[in-house]
């Protein structure tokens, strides 16, 4: 089997990916998020592509991955696959205990660390002909070029066919930059830029430092079919599953006189809709 | 009754080169002729002479130095080939006895090959067509096989084969030489002093005396020889229950034929395993080589498996796995396809057909689908890597969680409970990805026991601007382990200025004498 063949094989005798009884698509949490997508809500049966903005912002990037999975997994039955590449020490391997601290059940997990890229899309494709599997992620830390156009093509097909759900998330995304959110054409239903932002800061009584709050991430939605392209200030919320708009952070700065974080706050606040 | 068996004594030559050529050894007495081709044979050049008596006997004799490892490797891959005749196959190394050969219990196998003469022929003339000089012999017993291989008659004829009949086994060893017994050298000499040099010698003498001055071994031997004693051929693996095999008149090479045949053979097997009332949970495929090789390819399933698609998938996948191409060779004349371990398979009735139909899938239908797939990863992939995890009863980061791989069945954990063990509540105390091991850090702090107001990892220089901690975990000291175990550790969870979030930890105390405190970053927060 080979990625770079052509899809021809997997369109049906009516040149027509077949489309039967899809399922409903899956609710954000959040109406404002939720309404930017065509659907109504993230769709399944389709590929959907997560990249980091920025070198820095993998962890982030993968943050919001595990939410979007942990939204799919709330509304469908089955294991949820995890596909890497070997890496090791780079980014850091996945810790379930983390998953569950943020939500996710990882007794749902099974893990699948293979050796390169095309294995990854290997995995992701045959799970997405299995119907029992809730939806599967595939992270590319290494040789991502793999998942180019065709792979896409190829992924999408299955998943229509099949009614799987794949989130692809290719590390190298934001470095070779271009204005697609890194990475060239592809088939993919949408595609999520992530950004690390500063979390609203939990003041401690007697502490100079104030504590983390929620996760926050500048969510920039690159591509969607038939949808716009948007982005917000997303927080995720592991106590009700889902995905909050944050208020901008406040235009007091945070106890410190802090330049850089307020020049930050001030780029997140610019881009709220 | 009688156990027929065959050894064959491989010598391993070098059949391209004309010159005579002799194998030579290091010995307490200098170099020494270990073995000898036909041609140096010829120039009078026997096994066990310095090799300078051979060189004035022979001066145009080529030399090597002797492999007794890579003979020793090859007489291995030989006799898992010779499977292809009985299952009963081992390397034939009696303790301290040269030259090792394969020995083969063919009881009820050689009627399959067209009776013992034609079997011994056809294995001979197999082996000649490796560039390898064979000795072949079957006998009642094993003893009897290996005497007449090494020492018998024709092994100066024309013929390398001997076949010793039922009731011929006395006849037959009565004029060998005492080493065909099997004994070790010093028995061997010590018995030559005193005048006892053939196996005739010995025949039908009293036990007790020769027992007294040789030890026991003598007549344990000669006992197995006649087959007054048994001994049984320990294969090298233990034969299948149920397998399904394919002779080829032709070999194949295409790897399209090897497809299709392994096609068929699951069907068989399938077959063979649906009428047993089990399934199988380790499946192997050998294909033999005509050059003397095998190929094995082993799956395993998590769940029991007798279907005949999933088979081939398995299979399909396993041979042609990353891309690999089969080495076909000079191609396969002989598959087999056995299941090595099988269990028996608890019924399990079918919904009613309601809902079952294609596409849609009944729901009992998909914990099978979801395992066949994990079947095929861990085929692919090794076990290991894919895996569930479980939670572990410790405090320590790394411990807190096990990885049991997909073979192994995880019961539903408690994970709610665990992370409440953890870290006190539901925040998000625990990070996403796990840096391991720890990546040490060089940190600025305020006050010896707070959090770092900047630290340095992978030379990048990050501000701290949010902090919570200390989280302090203490060693566990009752599990053996490493040093960096044993120390306490105070996480802090921590936001640089952009954003993002890290898992630091110190590790030490500041108040403790001899104690230097070190930071490491241990996790990435999302």
């Amino acid at each position: 089997m080979n990625f770079r063949t052509s899809t021809a094989a997997l369109l049906p005798a009516g040149r027509q990916p077949v489309r039967h009884a899809r399922p409903a698509p899956v609710s954000l949490g959040n109406p404002e998020l939720d309404a930017a997508l065509p659907e109504g809500g993230l769709e399944l049966g389709a590929v959907h592509e997560v990249v980091p903005a920025g070198p820095a912002d993998m962890a982030a990037t993968i943050g919001f991955g595990l939410g979007l999975l942990t939204r799919i997994a709330l509304a469908r039955p089955g294991p949820v696959l995890w596909a890497t590449t070997r890496d090791p020490g780079r980014h850091g391997t996945v810790y379930p205990v983390g998953m569950a601290a943020a939500g996710f059940d990882p007794g749902r997990l099974i893990h699948l660390d293979a050796k390169a890229a095309y294995d990854v899309l290997w995995a992701l494709e045959e799970s997405l002909a299995t119907p029992g599997i809730a939806a599967a992620i595939g992270i590319l830390t290494r040789d991502g070029r793999r998942y180019d156009f065709t792979a896409s093509r190829r992924l999408s097909l299955r998943a229509a066919a099949g009614g799987g759900t794949a989130i692809v998330l290719r590390a190298d995304g934001g470095t070779n930059g271009n204005a697609n959110g890194g990475i060239g054409a592809s088939a993919a239903a949408t595609r999520w830029s992530v950004a690390a932002r500063p979390s609203l800061p939990v003041r401690h009584p007697g502490l100079a430092m104030p504590g983390l709050g929620v996760p926050r991430w500048r969510v920039e939605l690159v591509r969607c079919k038939r949808g716009r392209p948007h982005d917000w200030l997303v927080e995720w919320d592991h106590e009700t599953l889902r995905f909050h708009l944050a208020a901008p952070l406040a235009d007091r700065a945070p106890v410190q006189a802090d330049t850089a974080s307020r020049r930050h706050a001030d780029a997140g606040s610019r881009h709220v809709a | 009754m009688p156990m027929p068996a065959a050894g064959t004594s491989p010598d391993r030559r070098a059949a391209s080169s004309a010159a005579p050529l002799a194998l030579t050894e290091v010995s307490r007495h200098g170099l020494r002729v270990t073995a000898t081709d036909p041609a140096a044979e010829r120039a009078g050049i026997s096994t066990g002479i310095p090799l300078a008596d051979a060189r004035a006997l022979c001066p145009a004799l080529t030399v090597a130095p002797a492999d007794p490892e890579g003979d020793a490797d090859a007489l291995g891959r030989l006799a898992l080939w010779c499977g292809r005749y009985s299952p009963w196959t081992a390397v034939d190394a009696p303790d301290g006895v040269a030259p090792h050969g394969i020995a083969l219990d063919i009881t009820g196998c050689a009627h399959l090959f067209g009776g013992e003469a034609t079997m011994l022929d056809g294995i001979a003339e197999r082996f000649a067509g490796f560039g390898l000089t064979a000795r072949v012999a079957a006998a009642p017993t094993l003893g009897a096989a290996w005497a007449i291989a090494r020492h018998g008659p024709p092994s100066h004829g024309p013929d390398p084969c001997a076949a010793v009949p039922d009731g011929a086994v006395a006849e037959a060893l009565d004029p060998l030489p005492l080493a065909a017994l099997r004994l070790d050298e010093a028995t061997v000499e010590a018995m030559a002093r005193v005048g006892l040099k053939r196996v005739r010698d010995v025949l039908g003498k009293p036990a007790a005396p020769l027992t007294a001055r040789f030890g026991p071994r003598l007549l344990t031997r000669l006992d197995q020889a006649l087959g007054r004693q048994a001994e049984t051929v320990h294969g090298l693996q233990p034969p299948p229950r149920h397998q399904a095999r394919r002779v080829f008149a032709e070999p194949i090479v295409l790897t399209a034929d090897v497809e299709r045949t392994v096609a068929e053979l699951a069907g068989e097997l399938a077959i063979r395993l649906d009428d047993a009332g089990v399934g199988a949970r380790r499946l192997e495929l050998r294909l033999y080589r005509v050059d003397g090789r095998v190929r094995t390819a082993e799956v395993r399933t998590s769940t029991l498996c007798r279907e005949a698609p999933h088979m081939i998938r398995l299979f399909r996948e396993r041979l042609t796995a990353s891309g690999e191409e089969l080495d076909t060779g000079f191609g396969f004349d002989l598959a087999v396809l056995a299941a090595l371990a099988v269990e028996p398979v608890v019924a399990r009735q079918d919904g009613l057909g309601i809902g079952a139909t294609a596409g849609t899938g009944a729901a009992g239908d998909r914990p099978d689908e979801v395992a066949r797939l994990l079947d095929r990863f861990g085929n692919r992939f090794g076990f290991d890597r894919v895996v569930r995890y479980a939670p572990r009863a410790s405090a320590i980061p790394e411990r807190a969680v096990r990885a049991a791989p997909v073979l192994e069945a995880v019961g539903p954990e408690d994970w709610p409970a665990h992370l409440r063990a953890l870290q006190g509540g539901s925040q998000p105390g625990r990070p996403l990805l796990l840096v391991l091991p720890p990546d040490p850090i060089a940190t600025v702090a305020e006050v010896p026991d707070g959090p770092p107001v900047q630290f340095e990892w992978r030379r990048v220089v990050h501000r701290v601007v949010r902090a919570d901690g200390p989280e302090r975990l203490a060693p566990e000291w009752w599990r053996p382990g490493d040093e960096r175990s044993r120390r306490t550790r105070d996480y802090f969870r921590v936001e640089d200025s952009v954003g993002r979030r890290f898992w630091l930890f110190r590790e030490g105390l500041y108040d403790r004498p001899g104690d230097t405190p070190r930071w490491f970053l241990h996790g990435l927060f999302a």
